[in-house]
């Protein structure tokens, strides 16, 4: 399965890529996780211009480049990335099949 | 500093864990031990919000806690009423529904938080696939290293 990115969150990614002048063509999201918060890993999202590296699997969902190193990809297939733009914030939700449990600060999970 | 009470942060912590049980029960010491809080005062929140029926309690060995309803319809400030029980102190002082401009600065400022509170749902907090995993500031910009460097050196 691959990473999934709702229609809203995938817009969102837009406006922020010409917000910040990004080159539309070369601007890829990075989709990760990285060990940290109280149940192990955390979820992290960049715009990075940088090339496929070699530990790189490449995707598109709606229009969006993403990238995801191979260890991320473990914990991330299948996920669902949506965009909430609500009272508490806005910000990426994350839908993920493989987490067996997160923790309160909602920052990090275990699979 | 604007915070909320370790008590709610332990409550929120505590709900977010039965959250993810689906339906199976948790203990005060099982949260407390896996989260690294003191098993005591998680025991009273738990309690707390079992009296507000938002937990529901089974007893006996492998009794603990699970959730009884649906957390789309508690709000952070029922919550922080209930584990802090500070809501009537804080309302005493006028009445939100009658509440004008022409309250001092401190005043409006306490009523805006109050409907910012009552607005935000403990759903929206814990849910996994509901809460904000990586809110919008947390999104990073990594530009071409390279050509960051060589303008630099420029």
């Amino acid at each position: 399965m691959p990473i999934l990115l709702s229609e809203t969150a995938a817009r969102e990614i837009k406006t922020i890529i010409t917000q910040q002048n990004l080159p539309e063509a070369e601007t890829k999201l990075r989709v990760g996780v990285k060990g940290g918060g109280c149940s192990g890993f955390s979820y992290m999202l960049d715009l990075t211009e940088e090339p496929k590296g070699e530990m790189d699997e490449e995707l598109e969902c709606n229009g969006v480049k993403i990238l995801v190193d191979m260890k991320s990809y473990l914990y991330l297939n299948g996920v669902e990335i949506d965009f909430k733009d609500e009272v508490m914030g806005r910000g990426f939700v994350f839908k993920n099949p493989n987490a067996t449990s997160s923790c309160g600060c909602g920052s990090s999970f275990s699979a | 500093m604007l915070a909320l009470s370790k008590k709610t942060d332990y409550a929120l912590i505590s709900l977010a864990h039965l959250a993810e049980q689906a339906g199976r029960v948790a203990s005060a010491r099982e949260i407390g031990e896996g989260f690294g809080l003191p098993v005591a005062v998680v025991a009273n929140i738990l309690k707390c919000l079992q009296k507000k029926k938002i937990l529901q309690s089974t007893r006996g060995v492998n009794g603990g806690y699970k959730i009884a309803t649906d957390l789309a319809a508690v709000s952070l400030w029922d919550l922080i009423a209930i584990v802090d029980r500070t809501s009537e102190n804080c309302e005493c002082a006028y009445d939100l529904e009658t509440a004008s401009m022409q309250l001092g600065p401190v005043a409006a400022l306490h009523l805006k938080l109050t409907r910012f509170l009552r607005d935000v749902k403990i759903s929206d907090l814990v849910l996994p696939g509901q809460r904000i995993d990586v809110p919008l500031e947390r999104v990073k910009t990594v530009r071409k290293a390279v050509a960051t460097e060589l303008a630099m050196a420029h």
